[in-house]
């Protein structure tokens, strides 16, 4: 970590050598660079602080003091220096050093598509262990990452091995879930239960975002995918059913509850067809409408349809 | 919230009435007072959410907190071990433990006007002791005298409030709004901006903190 007064401390710009931008977020652009003294091939997230902008951004400092605690994980991103510099016009940036990742979860699962060619069981079943893993060490550390999808799920496609990143809207929580802003959140990934309005909720959102993957992960398109808050809970309703108080106690009395169409649960077999009788029972689990009935990590971990698995390495 | 307002109100009254010795046993008593508070409210959701459940939703309710309990203890000692601080400065340095106090003081007051969480104060004076403590430090070593800089430790307080704010707020007031109540001194936006990235980088930005706000 960079000190103010450290005269011997290289500059950002001085310490990297940028090679290509490979994304940009909210706040800011995401280099591959190199840094200079070692060799070594990092990302650099990039994070202006604009003139009128009120400081550091509240993502860029849940996002650092949250890896800063899980780093240690081997399914988190590594954090591995906050540095300090300044741009062209003399403004003050921080850059987010991360061990570079050669792609992501989206891309991965593209390229399949693009083959036509589907995932081999037992890379989805290796890839979903270690999601659920990573998702339980952040649960265990009080941390919900409420921003899981496949472009947040870093992979090296030569080892296979996946890790959670981008935790800019993850929150550390106390007991019981304090209320949260109706923050940006991808859709496709949304829990029903932050779509209907709910402003107290738990693990539970990131573990229906688990399920969406892993239907993702079987088929190659997303399960629910809504272009519209609305239209994002009828997906979910045409296929679990339109719930109602029997199955999910307390759902009419949540701020967007309306009138919706009655749609009866269908067969998850039916949207995920090749999945396999255990992965059916893991994926119905996820997505149970009540958020204290859905599986938690942890148990999701230990259930049968991992039993097959060598998970020696992960 | 109201009934939170109302304590920190009544907890500032009671801070003016006692003489300075007294002070800092008060501000002991203020976090527990506030976190025995903080329970009950806490208690009484809990009862109102389970008795709109079912029985078997109870059972399933509570088997799942005990799990995640379980889960979290060892989790939550080791990161208590971090944030632990040194009484040594302030019992060292008086001229420091007067002003903190007034820091100390000030957060409290803000927390109340902006019905912030409590654990938003926590966060906030940990950062400022965390702050002062490693900022001295340096300084001692390298012979300065920051004891003609009062404005320092409110600064200090500014910054590590907002920053406090947030970490754990949904709403964040303005720097300007921040320090609406009284005060010495009234800091620019660009120079608490410049001490919250000090602040950050002197704590290495372990920002989250164990309390009992989390048992």
């Amino acid at each position: 970590m960079e000190k103010p007064g450290g005269g011997g401390v290289l500059s950002a710009k001085e310490a990297f050598e940028k090679l290509e931008k490979v994304g940009e977020g909210t706040y800011g652009k995401v280099y591959r660079a190199r840094e200079k003294a070692t060799g070594k091939i990092v990302a650099l997230k990039k994070t202006r602080l604009h003139e009128d902008e009120e400081g550091v951004p509240p993502t860029t400092l849940r996002e650092v003091s949250i890896l800063r605690m899980l780093s240690r994980d081997p399914h988190v991103v590594r954090l591995m220096d906050v540095k300090q510099g300044q741009n062209k016009e003399g403004k003050t940036v921080l850059y987010l050093v991360f061990e570079y990742m050669d792609t992501d979860l989206k891309k991965f699962i593209r390229s399949f598509r693009q083959t036509g060619q589907t995932v081999p069981p037992q890379t989805i079943k290796s890839l979903m262990y270690q999601l659920c893993k990573g998702v339980a060490f952040c649960h265990g550390h009080g941390i919900l990452h409420r921003d899981l999808k496949p472009h947040n799920l870093l992979m090296d496609p030569k080892t296979m091995m996946l890790k959670i990143a981008d935790l800019g809207l993850a929150r550390a929580f106390t007991v019981p879930i304090k209320k949260y802003t109706h923050e940006i959140l991808t859709l496709w990934y949304r829990a029903p239960e932050v779509l209907l309005g709910a402003t107290h909720y738990s693990m539970a959102v990131d573990i229906w975002s688990v399920g969406c993957i892993f239907a993702e992960l079987v088929t190659k398109q997303a399960l629910f995918p809504g272009d519209s808050e609305l239209q994002q809970l009828l997906h979910i309703f045409r296929l679990l059913g339109t719930p109602n108080e029997d199955v999910w106690p307390g759902v009419s009395k949540l701020m967007n509850w309306h009138e919706y169409p009655q749609w009866n649960p269908q067969s998850l077999s039916t949207a995920v067809p090749s999945l396999d009788e255990l992965g059916l029972d893991l994926l119905s689990q996820m997505l149970k409408y009540e958020p204290s009935k859905r599986i938690s990590a942890k148990k999701a971990m230990e259930h049968a349809y991992f039993d097959d698995l060598d998970k020696r390495h992960l | 919230m109201p009934l939170h307002h109302h304590l920190f109100l009544e907890e500032t009254k009671m801070a003016h009435r006692y003489p300075k010795p007294l002070l800092d046993t008060l501000y002991c008593l203020e976090d527990h007072i506030h976190w025995e508070e903080e329970e009950q409210v806490d208690y009484n959701e809990y009862s109102n959410t389970t008795t709109t459940n079912t029985n078997s939703s109870n059972v399933v309710l509570l088997e799942h907190d005990l799990f995640w309990d379980h889960e979290e203890l060892p989790s939550l000692l080791a990161k208590e071990h971090q944030n632990q601080l040194s009484n040594t400065l302030l019992q060292n340095n008086l001229v420091l433990a007067s002003s903190r106090e007034e820091a100390v003081e000030w957060i409290l007051k803000v927390n109340a006007r902006y019905s912030f969480s409590t654990l938003t104060a926590v966060l906030a004076v940990n950062y400022l002791d965390r702050f002062l403590f490693s900022f001295r430090f340096q300084n001692d070593n390298n012979d300065n005298n920051n004891n003609n800089n009062p404005w320092l430790t409110q600064l200090s307080a500014v910054a590590c409030l907002s920053l406090a704010a947030k970490f754990e707020e949904t709403h964040v007031p303005l720097f300007i709004d921040l320090q609406l109540e009284e005060s010495k001194y009234l800091f620019e936006a660009k120079t608490v901006k410049r001490m919250e990235i000090l602040v950050l980088s002197t704590l290495g930005w372990k920002m989250i903190l164990v309390t009992p706000l989390h048992s």
